[in-house]
């Protein structure tokens, strides 16, 4: 490299690097007059929209034990136990009209296993297992991810 | 005294021993993006070997793939590539569809190819910002997750999610697209458009970055074909070689589009800077493809119909994608069950990464870094 050479990159450093100065400070310009891009997040929230695949919730009304969320499940962290019921027992229907020939005693989902595939809720023929909007659940004891349905039953 | 003892140390360099110092990069090191260790032997600042020293991902895809249904291979396929989930999705139901034989829809077709170009912006974009970051310019780093942002917008909306989308289904799509989302696409594609132009203003004109790029990590086309190297390797040393041009899959023959090569612009062909402005060409192309299909998306069924439970008849396939980084292959062997056989992944990362041995002997450590930087790997995809 003659010295020439030496002192054109150099030269070529600088003017490229104030090319570069200028879009940086167009784009300051323009976020100082247009407003903030970041979301400061405890103080303000994103909405999210709809469909979005948060934290599960079953219905366990509306669940006929069916077991089909709990075979596709990639991860196998939905765990049903369900017993047939009595014949003398009164018939039961889901909020669509389908009885339920089984009575549910267990729907459990470990939400630390997920991982809001979106499969089961799509297999669900009740619509009864779908993602909430909801994301902040984290907490100190791993048991307490492990959610029980059941005690959501009306 | 210490006079003493500087005194009695050996002066000259017959007498000073000299050694080779070996360095671990990694796997916590940022330059690394994720968790490669590369074990450097240096002879002062030169490097005299770079091994790579993977598996600090590995999670047993393959084994896994082989004890849960069709369907639910895709959530695992996600995870390979985290960084092109869409891409990665098509080859896996790609190579499920024919092996069953399940005809995707047209509008499936459509909504897959859009979805996985803008998957490709996404991942250029990420691999714009980390090896601006890498080169010591942090500006280039926010900017294109800023654009980087919309696209994650516009998949939460289709998909739900928004890093592992599992959109890709067998037979078609998860959701439907709606006008809504045409409309963010199209306003997306508007507003990037001129992004690109001022992207390579700011980073890959710049005089610094040349200089630090050129002549760096060279790969020529001999090294490609023992390597087995695809993707922007291969078009980075010049080859004119796209599986969505030369073996079209999905509906790639209906688009037009152009494949951008290396051209040895800064210095060498094949180097570091070459791959880089391949990246960025090719994100025009995609704004191309996109901007062809957005308008005439077909009506019709987004998903094939079918069952829920996929039972493809005993046989084999293979499909091969162009992802991002190269080209994905799957390798599926079913024998009439519910579960696949044996699912083999043919990963385009891996063979990069075999590569860095060789192309890095003899440069200097900061540029170790921008070679890695360069090769644009994901350690998802290469441990699996």
């Amino acid at each position: 490299m003659t010295f020439t050479e030496y002192l054109g990159t150099i030269r070529d450093a600088a003017l490229t690097t104030f090319k570069g100065m200028g879009i940086t400070f167009k784009i300051f310009w323009k976020v100082n007059t247009k407003g903030d891009v970041t979301i400061q997040y405890p103080e303000t929230r994103d909405h999210l929209p709809l469909g979005s695949r948060g934290l599960l919730f079953n219905d366990v009304d509306d669940c006929i034990s069916c077991k089909q969320c709990a075979v596709v499940c990639p991860v196998d962290c939905i765990y049903i136990e369900a017993d047939k019921k009595e014949a003398t027992a009164t018939p039961d229907f889901t909020k669509g009209g389908v009885k339920k020939s089984l009575e549910l005693k267990r729907f459990d989902i470990d939400i630390s296993l997920c991982c809001y595939c979106g499969l089961c809720s799509a297999v669900c023929p009740t619509d009864c297992l779908y993602h909430t909007k909801e994301y902040e659940y984290s907490v100190l004891d791993r048991d307490k991810h492990i959610m029980n349905y059941m005690d959501y039953k009306r | 005294m210490a006079s003493d003892f500087i005194s009695s140390v050996p002066v000259g360099k017959e007498t000073l021993r000299t050694d080779e110092l070996l360095l671990n990069m990694g796997p916590q090191h940022p330059s690394t993006h994720g968790v490669l260790r590369v074990i450097v032997i240096t002879d002062g600042e030169i490097v005299k070997e770079a091994r790579p020293e993977i598996g600090y991902l590995h999670r047993c895809f393959e084994k896994h793939a082989e004890n849960v249904d069709y369907v639910a291979v895709s959530p695992y396929v996600d995870r390979l590539d985290y960084l092109a989930s869409m891409n990665n999705a098509m080859g896996y139901a790609i190579a499920v569809e024919s092996l069953a034989g399940i005809e995707v829809p047209r509008r499936a077709e459509y909504i897959r190819v859009i979805v996985s170009e803008l998957q490709r912006i996404a991942s250029h974009l990420m691999s714009y910002g980390t090896y601006g970051l890498d080169m010591g310019a942090f500006t280039a780093f926010m900017y294109g997750f800023r654009d980087r942002e919309m696209i994650l917008d516009i998949f939460e909306k289709l998909s739900g999610a928004r890093l592992l989308y599992n959109y890709m289904w067998i037979g078609g799509a998860y959701r439907d697209i709606t006008p809504e989302i045409i409309k963010q696409i199209k306003d997306f594609l508007v507003y990037f458009k001129p992004q690109v132009e001022e992207y390579n203003n700011l980073v890959t004109y710049n005089k610094i970055f040349t200089e630090r790029t050129r002549d760096i990590g060279v790969i020529d086309l001999n090294t490609c074909y023992t390597y087995g190297l695809t993707g922007v390797m291969l078009r980075g040393a010049g080859l004119k070689w796209d599986l969505r041009k030369d073996h079209p899959y999905s509906i790639y023959k209906e688009v037009e589009f152009e494949v951008p090569v290396g051209t040895g612009q800064m210095g060498t062909l094949g180097d570091c800077w070459d791959r880089h402005i391949v990246r960025m060409k090719e994100m025009i192309q995609s704004i191309r493809i996109i901007e062809q299909l957005i308008d005439g998306i077909p009506e019709g069924p987004y998903r094939a119909k079918g069952g829920k439970v996929i039972k493809p008849p005993a046989g084999e396939a293979y499909s091969r994608t162009e992802c991002p980084r190269g080209e994905l292959g799957f390798y599926i062997i079913s024998d009439g069950t519910g579960k696949p056989f044996r699912v083999r992944c043919k990963s385009p990362c891996f063979m990069n990464i075999s590569t860095l041995d060789e192309i890095s002997r003899g440069v200097m450590v900061a540029d170790l870094v921008a070679t890695i930087g360069s090769l644009d790997i994901v350690l998802g995809e290469v441990d699996r």
